[in-house]
């Protein structure tokens, strides 16, 4: 054997050395490590071994990723390459914990193959890649009873939440099957129960059979629903998981009490309330048919919710002219009709960081009032031209007049709450506890007695004692048929935009033990820019007075505009036309300056930021390479130097 | 030790007294903080250096082999190789010489970088862990295109050749998990094998500890690699020594 060929040989043995020590530690080591992230997001939280621990009955879960097809497909799916190798390594850890009572199997779906069926039959989305080629990635856990649960797929945006999803999945195979909500709502959402026989003389008698609204029929499939009238405050007990208020509207002390209490003691509360409801309308009163005109449709639950941080401000709506929308039929969009997209709803939070477009009708503004150990985290909100319109008649709202709204919109100058999340520490609005006057007629040998009012202090608990969770929202309308579903071409009724969404995320998320919400509130921590900010917020502030008096003089031109239109309108245009096109040019010149100055003040910031920027780059590209290329030239000049020094000495 | 200090040295002095080490550094700080800018890292508003870090592997495929090219390759064509083969010192000191030498050159500049740390935190509040994971990465992702560009560069007599085999061996090394170097591979070796081949792409790995997790396996397979390219080195050296 020549030295050449030996040498391959070698070199070939150190590369098969090499090869198997790093599959060895590969595999020895797994996902050993320090997490150096400030908050340790990329190691198993607490939450997730607690939920670990519960597990009684073993449980096998089930990767499918399409390995092969994913890579015959576009370089876009490397992506999911390496987002399975991170998810892989997850479960491998859950397994690493789980003692044996979890079973990990990775399967990669041939086409056309048992396990392809399998997986649709559990419900993983199937992504046709090519003709012959389907993708999957997703995640099914099966207890050895058959339940099973689904992680239809792993997107793209949730990967920071990928623990929270796996974590959810098991907590919710080891748990009870359907959860228990109480719905407590004084407009009727929930049809109440009706025998058959009640049915058909309903229907004989020609009287429309009570419905459901579409978004409590929805929930009916995942939930146990339990409709609760405003005054049975005995109704609202430990046995609910959730409790769902809708338009609480002057419920008696004792159901408010019951509602604090169920709170205190660590039940899940969902408030929607509403400034202006439209879906709560009188019943139709033959005798008096102006009764329909004096009807308050508002609501709130202040009485609770301000002590625990939040509150909805009276005769307000909230208005926003970026995203306000035409209602059907009216071809003018109407301030208080929302759409929110993107911008604002929470990226940063699970119930909403998935949702894309949620329509709002006469939402209220909720305001945080500052309560000791309460965390409010904002959940939909206007954009930053939102603000809030204070109405002085609920008439005003029947016509709603847009340019008359907008000229008297309070601008906050930052975006409006629409919805928000309470979490922390809750204190009682009773911690005393309350008493009441009970009346109740006793029944003694067959005959009724006079009813004695009888007199019952109900015991309280004042504090909650883990994480509490509140979610309120001041819209009702949301997720009403009329405006979270539309009909489709086939006469069926399908949810619009992600108004429903919220809901049932809201609920999946309050689902969650407190060990998954301790997972929730690990991850996703932005890291602004804050020097930019502040240059920003400096620059408003130095220009505030000046955007104002701009603003302010835009509003006097549009103003007079109306005004001018109103005046010809009234008059004979013919003689007027002359002097109002004149006048009418000169106030629209006025606006266009005044814009112009506005532009002006804009640019004035960006500047300062796009200076900041400039400054950052150059340094970033110049400082350092030109301390480099200093000390190589003066390095090089004494060299010079001696280098003459030397050769002068020589000839010397 | 006293070899290998001496080689250390030599190989140190050499890059500062040509200008070799000023080129090299001068480049890579400017494109560091060009790319940084240019892939929008202001833009992002985001108090990280995520953007800076995850141009590293672009910038060291081409610097890396520059630096590494000179090793061996003119060591051999102006015949000063047989020099040093008479000097009392082993074929391992005089490799990890040369090889630590080029490595503190690229420690260097990855210190040079300094301003973007100081800007990230001028700007924000950023992560402490991610940016020390980064920094390590990006090192010993150096150190692995640094022990090949040294292995190719003892097989040839021409610095031009040591540099493209070089980039070679680094793209595929660093490019191995893409899904159309995958499907390629999988059209002419068992499945398995292709799924082995997934675990020693650089790119991931290099990923993996950008996320601010410092995990064995990732530090153990870019030592190993080191390692392995270097004893090949040795080999080579041995046998020219020999010749």
């Amino acid at each position: 054997m020549n030295k050449t060929m030996r040498l391959i040989i070698a070199i070939f043995c150190v590369a098969i050395i090499t090869i198997c020590t790093t599959l060895i530690i590969n595999k020895k080591f797994g996902r050993t490590g320090m997490d150096l992230t400030e908050h340790g997001i990329y190691t198993l939280s607490d939450g997730t071994k607690n939920i670990i621990k519960k597990i009684t009955q073993p449980i096998t879960l089930k990767l499918y990723y399409s390995r092969e097809s994913a890579m015959k497909g576009s370089e876009g799916i490397q992506y999911y390459n390496n987002y399975y190798l991170y998810v892989k390594d997850l479960l491998d850890e859950y397994k690493s914990i789980g003692n044996g009572k979890i079973k990990l199997q990775i399967i990669d779906p041939k086409p056309y193959s048992d396990e392809e069926d399998e997986a649709i039959q559990f419900g993983v989305k199937r992504f046709q890649i090519s003709e012959n080629d389907s993708f999957f990635f997703g995640l099914v856990a099966e207890t050895q009873l058959g339940k099973s649960k689904t992680i239809e797929f792993f997107s793209q945006g949730r990967q920071q939440f990928v623990e929270y999803d796996i974590s959810k999945l098991i907590n919710r195979i080891i748990s009870r099957d359907k959860k228990k909500v109480g719905v407590l709502s004084s407009v009727e959402i929930m049809a109440p129960e009706v025998s058959p026989y009640m049915a058909q003389m309903m229907q004989m008698q020609g009287k429309a059979m009570p419905k459901n609204w579409l978004a409590i029929q929805q929930l009916k499939e995942k939930y146990e629903l339990k409709n609760i009238k405003v005054n049975d405050y005995k109704a609202i007990n430990d046995k609910l998981d959730y409790l769902l208020v809708i338009q609480p509207k002057k419920l008696p002390e004792t159901t408010l009490f019951a509602i604090d209490q169920f709170v205190m003691k660590g039940g899940r509360l969902i408030v929607f309330t509403d400034p202006y409801c439209l879906s709560d309308r009188p019943k139709p009163n033959p005798q008096n048919p102006y009764a329909a005109m004096s009807y308050d449709n508002s609501s709130n639950l202040n009485s609770l919710l301000e002590k625990w941080g939040v509150k909805m401000k009276d005769k307000m709506v909230a208005v926003d002219p970026t995203l306000a929308i035409s209602p059907p039929g009216n071809p003018e969009p109407v301030l208080p009709f929302m759409q929110l997209t993107n911008n604002e709803v929470n990226k940063k939070e699970i119930i909403t960081s998935t949702l894309q477009k949620i329509r709002v009708i006469f939402a209220g503004s909720l305001e945080t009032v500052k309560q000791d150990g309460v965390k409010i985290i904002p959940l939909l909100t206007t954009s930053e031209n939102g603000g809030t319109w204070q109405y002085k008649n609920p008439w005003e709202l029947q016509r709603p007049d847009s340019r008359k709204i907008y000229q008297e919109m309070i601008n906050g100058g930052k975006d409006t709450m629409l919805a928000a999340l309470i979490t922390g520490d809750l204190s009682s609005n009773y911690p005393n506890g309350i008493d009441f006057e009970k009346t109740e007629g006793e029944i003694s040998a067959g005959k009724k007695k006079e009813a004695k009012p009888k007199k019952i202090h109900l015991k309280a608990i004042a504090k909650t004692s883990g994480d509490a969770m509140v979610i309120v929202v001041s819209d009702v309308d949301m997720i009403s048929d009329m405006f979270a579903y539309q009909q489709t071409f086939f006469g069926m009724m399908a949810q619009a935009g992600d108004n429903v969404n919220f809901l049932f995320n809201a609920l999946d998320f309050m689902s969650g033990s407190t060990d998954l919400i301790s997972i929730r509130s690990r991850g996703n921590i932005g890291r602004e820019f804050t020097a930019v900010k502040k240059i920003e917020q400096e620059a408003d502030k130095a220009t505030a007075s000046e955007a104002e008096a701009i603003n302010n003089k835009i509003k006097n031109y549009r103003q007079k505009l109306n005004n001018l239109g109103s005046y010809s309108s009234k008059n004979n245009e013919q003689l007027i036309e002359d002097k109002a096109m004149l006048e009418r040019k000169k106030i629209e010149e006025e606006i266009r300056k005044a814009n112009k100055a506005k532009r002006n003040l804009q640019a004035g910031k960006r500047e300062k930021v796009e200076n900041l920027k400039n400054y950052y780059s150059n340094i970033n590209q110049f400082f350092a390479s030109a301390i480099v290329l200093m000390i190589a030239i003066l390095l090089s000049i004494y060299k010079m130097a001696k280098a003459r020094k030397y050769n002068a000495r020589r000839t010397r | 030790m006293n070899g290998f200090l001496s080689v250390f040295k030599r190989e140190l002095k050499g890059y500062f007294f040509t200008p070799i080490a000023y080129v090299f550094l001068v480049i890579f700080l400017n494109f560091a903080g060009i790319m940084t800018f240019k892939d929008g890292f202001f833009e992002a508003g985001q108090a990280s250096l995520y953007i800076f870090f995850i141009n590293m592997p672009l910038l060291f495929i081409f610097l890396a082999p520059a630096i590494a090219m000179r090793l061996w390759a003119e060591e051999r064509k102006s015949d000063s190789i047989e020099l040093l083969f008479t000097l009392p010192l082993t074929s391992v000191q005089a490799v990890l010489g040369k090889f630590f030498a080029a490595w503190t050159v690229v420690l260097l500049a990855l210190i040079l970088t300094f301003p973007m740390v100081i800007t990230v935190y001028q700007l924000g509040n950023p992560d402490l862990g991610p940016i020390i994971s980064g920094y390590l990465g990006s090192f010993l992702l150096a150190g692995a295109f640094l022990a090949i560009g040294s292995f190719f560069s003892s097989i040839t007599k021409n610095q031009v050749i040591a540099f493209v085999l070089s980039i070679v061996g680094c793209g595929t090394l660093l490019f191995i998990a893409s899904p159309s170097v995958m499907f390629r591979l999988a059209n002419y070796f068992p499945k398995s094998l292709v799924y082995i081949a997934e675990w020693f792409s650089l790119q991931s790995r290099f990923e993996s500890l950008l996320r601010g997790v410092i995990e064995v396996r990732d530090i153990a397979f870019f030592l190993i690699l080191i390692a392995g390219w270097l004893w090949a080195n040795i080999m080579v050296i041995k046998e020219r020594k020999a010749a």
